[in-house]
């Protein structure tokens, strides 16, 4: 993820006759970062799948828009997470009477094959997605991305104090969880 | 339990699992979708380009034909607009130019045509006719139905 690789892709991708080259080399470089970031958020594989594909896409249409004051993967990051907003979003409105996307998750989450996992490591995934959307997003960027605040900063635009608060209340929410459901 | 504590131990994995080979086509398939998308904007674009071209003539030749229809002389009625309420000021002025209801209307003068000269030559010619031609003009006088209208 350093600068001299990122302003390559951006020349890659820039010019029409490697664009399809630059695109490929980001994918390979982002691919797993963010699908897993996507896939924390969204839990289904097929959801995470649709909006990883949507996410470089946009990028494959826009990447001329890319003017370089930030680093690439944050540009990215806020692109997928936007994309992630905007499909809680899309499904909150058709999850109104059956209930909050939270419950939705957890039962997909409670659904999918954790046979080999660690019961841990679901009821750690439930505590997080009973986490408000913004603190989720937080604590899911420090925590398993270990973004510096800075970074988190831009892919939110938000303020570090801000995201520091989110993050410590997120924190606490997930431990008293734990505790209760131990 | 700490709270950093209780974070380290259940470290940095999640409960959830990605079906294989997944990583591997994803790649291809998403730049094949992007390219599929992006020419199908730019045939989207080049249509609604096109169709904008072509209303704009279609507009441009309305316009035009309009424009060139009012500059012909029109056979149809002009109807001169006049404000639905004329202001009374006006409304008397038009009433004092109309002609009175009363008033005779001015009657061309007749024209008097002299009619000496043509009595002078019928009277020449009666006086040329026998008495059998006086006769017969007479009888044709009596018979002629068109005279008989003509004399009354």
């Amino acid at each position: 993820m350093n600068e001299a690789s990122d302003a390559d892709l951006i020349s890659l991708l820039n010019n029409p006759a490697s664009k399809d080259k630059g695109f490929l080399q980001l994918m390979d470089t982002y691919k797993k970062p963010l699908y897993w970031h996507i896939r924390r958020l969204v839990v289904s594989h097929h959801d995470a799948e649709d909006i990883l594909q949507e996410t470089f896409i946009n990028v494959y249409r826009f990447s001329g828009s890319f003017k370089g004051e930030s680093r690439i993967f944050t540009w990215l990051y806020r692109i997928a997470t936007n994309e992630c907003i905007k499909h809680f979003r899309k499904n909150s409105k058709w999850l109104k009477k059956s209930g909050s996307i939270t419950d939705r998750i957890t039962g997909e989450l409670s659904e999918s094959d954790t046979e080999n996992s660690d019961l841990m490591l679901v009821k750690f995934q439930q505590a997080i997605l009973q986490l408000p959307e913004k603190q989720r997003i937080v604590f899911n960027l420090r925590y398993y991305d270990e973004l510096s605040y800075a970074d988190i900063a831009q892919i939110l635009n938000s303020s570090v104090n801000t995201l520091k608060t989110n993050y410590h209340f997120a924190s606490e929410k997930i431990k008293q969880y734990l505790i209760d459901h131990a | 339990m700490g709270k950093d504590n209780l974070f380290q131990e259940i470290g940095k994995e999640t409960p959830y699992q990605v079906p294989s080979g997944f990583f591997e086509q994803i790649s291809e398939k998403t730049l094949q979708e992007a390219r599929h998308r992006e020419q199908s904007r730019k045939r989207n674009l080049t249509l609604w380009r096109t169709m904008a071209v072509a209303a704009s003539l279609v507009a441009f030749a309305f316009i035009g034909y309009l424009k060139f229809d009012n500059e012909k002389p029109s056979t149809n009625l002009i109807v001169q607009e006049k404000p639905a309420v004329t202001p009374m000021g006006e409304q008397t002025q038009e009433i004092f130019n109309q002609p009175a209801v009363n008033e005779k209307p001015t009657i061309a003068p007749e024209i008097k045509i002299s009619t000496v000269k043509e009595d002078e030559d019928i009277s020449k010619i009666l006086s040329d006719l026998t008495d059998e031609e006086l006769l017969q003009l007479a009888a044709m006088v009596k018979t002629d139905p068109f005279m008989e209208v003509a004399q009354q």
